[in-house]
């Protein structure tokens, strides 16, 4: 083995310990290898500049510290204690150093910032603690795994029972996130694109790579903990990635993930055609149960009766309920209600006023904090809502479960304000 | 040298307006304790107010430490919920809040309070005041042969600040804590609590504590250029009082920016008006700037100290003049200044695309002053006569656990891979090194060198050279893991984490243990020199700054018997038999031969 490929081997080695392989044309070549003009070639040279410094200057160090020891009877030496050839070379050779490596970072950032034209444009929304993508058809994510595979099922999971949502990106075409905040500052991070950005209230950021390589997880060796989607009948084919808030945002902060799916041409199209209508391709409790994991609900709401900073879904729909001002729930608060109304209708109500209104009746024992979703949820998706509570709490109705269209029309056109559902 | 302080109790002519004996050790107790606690309160003395505040560092550092293992001890083990067979709810892996009948929300709420709390204690009560305020405090006049700092009164008024400072944030820290962050980023820094005044008082905490620094810092300047001793010329001080006049002059330039930020956000939370929150019309990112302006500054004024007590450690323990002072000397200067217009390289992934580049740019540049010390320092060693003494090893610890945090910098200043690193476990491992690696260890290093001077008692140097090796070993056990953990992806401020950084996380919070190990022998270390300790010379290590050559150890209370004058540099050790020591304790080296004599520059 001669030198130069023992520097090769070791170079990957390196490598390898240090970075997860990457997957955008930031990092690597189209066929998976990882090139020098990238994020990991830049990180690579850099490693290589710290290595060979740092082994010289402690090799010096620990040299001159062995050799000029205090000895019993040894004259120390006199020698000079200034050159001014010496001092100007120890700033001319790391000047040159770093400078390339400032100018390699700029060309690899500016490839980072500046989209290619026919980027796919998928809007982000940080808030706390999830996140919230949007596409250009408007079709919006309701895919939800748990981060621990070994635990991926129904109210349990690693980090918190909280799951996170999936996202999905073409391989092969440039992608281009918009991002921003709906309440305070986050940081959109996907480590195996090398890339994060800041997300703020108030204007838009951005970034852009080519995602290169849509091979399930499983078929590849020393990679992240492969996902499995349960919601449907067999796993998609694609290759995940973990996507992290990366600045700090409040108590939930470390639970505010998602996944970043890279999928084929032809699945991505696939997949946003049945994002875009939900409510028309499931009975209402799926919607609800849809809703409740993707939109943020599961942060605070449980539905197995655990502890969460808001009410447990579980043994509460149809129980008697105290509102912090000392008032209870009945009929009295909804004069809009034609008389005999049902208890449940009142529920109904409820639930729909605390979704858009989430402050007008204050659960006793809860501070204020959920954000209103005014806007957020189509009239279907919070019908959706209404009915998995229902049936959490052994009240469903048929209506509920049935695929839209088994039945009669539920009356509830998303876009159609309805003062409650009680025409179910 | 003008004196000799070994001649203690020669009558002296000079008046005096004070009734205790001069000539007595500054540490000389009064008649009763009443007496000497009061004098201790009200003393305008830089060598008291100096060693008060290294009690009161110390101290800090302890609670700050306490914070910090409690860190480690949450991050041993993802946090995880499971079901039982019999259907309970079991959450594992949180270990700051009792594991029955708690939430995640509870446990998460908790572990944020206590980073928190670690960073604003470890930074605004430690490091910003540990090496000026206790080391300079006693330190800069006796090493330029002055009496006293220039406003003696002033010096006792910044420690009171301090101690008021400290006061608020204990208390907002016994009321509950705050989930700020120490950099307090709006809007999530203006919304949490909301009503409750305790995140005011953290905040206002910050900004008494800024008035204390900044008075220090005036101080400081002021005596260095007027009360320099007769025949000590700029390249005639120790490169140790070079350090803190550079820390002076940044912290008199930038702390101000700080107090009216943390005024500006004080007036956004309690009166709404709107200045970085969106909601009402701010900016965050204003607040960014405004924040980093005075915090990227400040990180040189945390480093720079260490610095200066590493020149004068080596130079010492090494008995030779420091490679190239010059270079050090300015080095220290124009780190000062680049720190200004550096800020940027916080917020790379929050700012356009010029302004990063800029940054980036200038960010390098910061690097090349930094190199030279090191190379300096290194070349120092050559044909030295190094003494293994705790203090020298330190030395040596410095040099190895700086070099890693100053090349690690590296990657964080190339915007490309900054986008992959900034806020992940590589950037907190980056500037542990930097500031607990380097600032903490110089500062400890620093403590050693002149414990005797201080306190004129011996300590074991076995023992704490055996307690070094804990701490140094423990450090790079707790942060070399979160170097790879933070390339793989592991975002900072988390209460939880994915399984995949599990033993990274492990190796790291053994290492925390392995430091706290180090940190209790080096306590019982300074207890026994206290209470057993061997009487200390005034000049053990053959030192030539007037510190050591012309005052006791302990010093007098008013430092020397004549104001001394400068006869030679402080590192002419080629030249000068150093004065209070026995002869052929540390001869001169043999002389040149004569061809090389030309290049060695004397006085």
């Amino acid at each position: 083995m001669n030198a130069a490929s023992l520097m090769l081997g070791a170079n990957d080695w390196l490598h390898s310990f240090w970075m997860k392989p990457g997957n955008s044309d930031l990092s690597v070549n189209p066929d998976g290898t990882w090139h020098w003009a990238g994020v990991d070639g830049l990180f690579m040279y850099i490693l290589w500049v710290c290595i060979i410094s740092f082994v010289l200057l402690m090799g010096v160090m620990t040299y001159f510290a062995i050799k000029y020891r205090r000895r019993p009877g040894v004259a120390q030496q006199r020698s000079a204690n200034h050159s001014t050839a010496l001092e100007v070379s120890w700033v001319v050779v790391p000047a040159i150093i770093v400078f390339i490596i400032f100018f390699w970072g700029f060309h690899g950032y500016m490839r980072a910032q500046v989209a290619k034209v026919n980027a796919e444009e998928i809007l982000v929304e940080g808030f706390m603690w999830s996140w919230d993508a949007t596409y250009p058809n408007g079709a919006k994510s309701p895919w939800t795994v748990y981060l621990d595979d070994n635990r991926d099922s129904e109210g349990v999971g690693d980090r918190g029972n909280v799951p996170v949502p999936v996202f999905v990106v073409p391989a092969g075409r440039p992608v281009k996130f918009r991002l921003t905040s709906r309440d305070v500052v986050h940081s959109f991070y996907i480590p195996d694109m090398r890339l994060k950005m800041d997300t703020y209230p108030n204007r838009y950021t951005s970034m852009t790579f080519t995602p290169i390589n849509a091979d399930s997880e499983k078929d590849q060796a020393g990679t992240l903990t492969p996902l499995t989607a349960k919601e449907w009948a067999e796993p998609r084919p694609g290759r995940d990635h973990y996507i992290f808030c990366a600045e700090f945002c409040g108590k939930n902060h470390s639970q505010m993930a998602a996944i970043l799916r890279v999928v084929t041409e032809q699945e991505y199209q696939k997949i946003l055609a049945a994002w875009s209508d939900i409510v028309g391709r499931n009975p209402p409790v799926e919607v609800g149960k849809i809703v409740w994991k993707a939109k943020g609900c599961a942060q605070c709401h449980t539905v197995d009766g655990g502890k969460g900073s808001a009410p447990s879904w579980l043994g509460y729909y149809g129980q008697p309920l105290k509102f912090a001002d000392g008032r209870s729930l009945d009929a009295s608060l909804y004069p809009e209600l034609q008389a005999g109304a049902s208890f449940e209708d009142v529920w109904d109500n409820y639930i729909r006023e605390s979704i858009l209104n989430p402050g007008a009746h204050l659960h006793e024992g809860y501070p204020n904090q959920m954000p209103s979703y005014q806007g957020k949820l189509s009239a279907g998706e919070i019908n959706g809502v209404i009915a998995y509570m229902r049936q959490l709490n052994g009240k469903a109705r048929a209506i509920d479960t049935q695929m839209p269209g088994e039945a009669a029309p539920a009356g509830d056109a998303p876009g159609t304000p309805t003062p409650a559902p009680a025409s179910n | 040298m003008a004196s000799i302080p070994g001649s203690a109790g020669k009558a002296h002519d000079h008046a005096h307006d004070h009734g205790h004996g001069h000539d007595d050790s500054y540490l000389t107790p009064k008649a009763s304790i009443t007496a000497t606690i009061w004098d201790w309160m009200t003393t305008v003395d830089h060598k008291k107010i100096g060693v008060m505040y290294l009690f009161a560092v110390l101290f800090m550092f302890f609670l700050g430490g306490v914070a910090a293992l409690a860190v480690r001890v949450e991050l041993w083990e993802p946090t995880k919920t499971a079901i039982t067979a019999t259907g309970q709810t079991v959450i594992t892996g949180q270990a700051l809040v009792p594991s029955e009948q708690t939430t995640i929300d509870a446990g998460n709420n908790t572990y944020n309070r206590v980073f928190t709390l670690h960073g604003l204690i470890m930074t605004f009560l430690v490091i910003i005041p540990s090496i000026p305020a206790s080391l300079g405090n006693f330190l800069i006049p006796l090493m330029l042969g002055a009496k006293d700092v220039a406003f003696p009164r002033l010096n006792l008024a910044s420690w009171y600040i301090y101690l008021v400072g400290s006061l608020f944030a204990i208390t907002s820290a016994v009321v509950g804590g705050v989930d700020t962050g120490w950099t307090f980023y709006t809007p999530y820094s203006t919304m949490t609590d909301a009503g409750h005044w305790k995140v005011v008082f953290m905040i206002l905490a910050a900004f008494i504590l800024g008035f204390s620094s900044i008075l220090t810092g005036l101080n400081f300047i002021v005596t260095v250029h007027k009360l320099r001793a007769p025949g000590m010329g700029w390249f005639d001080m120790p490169l140790f009082v070079w350090g803190m006049y550079g820390t002076s002059l940044i912290q008199v330039l930038a702390t101000p920016v700080i107090g009216i930020t943390l005024l500006l956000m004080v007036l956004e939370r309690l009166f709404h008006v709107g200045i970085f929150d969106p909601r009402m019309g701010g900016d965050p990112v204003l607040f960014q700037h405004f924040f980093w302006f005075y915090s990227h500054p400040v990180v040189y004024v945390m480093i720079l100290p260490g610095m200066a007590i590493m020149s004068d450690i080596i130079a010492v323990h090494c008995r030779k003049k420091i490679f190239g002072y010059r270079a050090v000397a300015f080095s220290s200067l124009a780190i000062a200044g680049i720190a200004f217009i550096v800020w940027g390289h916080h917020m790379f992934t929050a700012q356009g695309e010029l302004a990063a580049a800029i940054f980036s740019f200038l960010t390098f540049l910061v690097a090349l002053p930094s190199a030279v010390k090191v190379f300096n320092w290194i070349s120092t060693l050559y044909k030295a006569s190094i003494g293994y003494t705790t203090p020298m090893w330190y030395a040596l610890g410095f040099l190895f656990l700086f070099s890693i945090g100053g090349l690690t910098g590296l990657f964080l200043g190339a915007l490309s891979v900054d986008l992959h690193l900034h806020d992940t476990y590589f950037v907190v491992a980056h500037f542990h090194y930097v500031m607990m690696g380097s600032t903490l260890i110089a500062f400890i290093g620093g403590i050693h060198h002149w414990w005797s001077k201080i306190f004129g008692k011996m300590y074991n140097d076995n023992w704490a050279t055996i307690a070094f090796f804990f701490v140094f070993i423990g450090f790079n056990l707790t942060f070399l893991p979160q170097f790879v953990m933070g390339v793989h992806g592991m975002p900072r401020r988390y209460a939880s984490y994915v399984d995949e950084f599990t033993i990274y996380h492990q190796l790291s919070t053994i290492g925390s243990f392995v430091m706290l190990i180090g940190f209790l022998l080096h306590l019982c270390v300074f207890i026994h020199s206290l209470v057993a300790g061997r009487k200390a010379a005034p000049n053990p290590y053959g030192a030539l700054s007037m510190e050591w050559t012309d005052t006791a150890s302990p010093p007098i209370t008013h430092n020397f018997h004549h104001e001394p004058i400068a006869t030679h540099g402080p590192y002419d050790f080629d030249d000068v038999v150093p004065p209070q020591t026995r002869p052929g304790e540390f001869p001169l080296p043999a002389p040149l031969p004569v061809k090389q004599v030309t290049v060695v520059k004397t006085k």
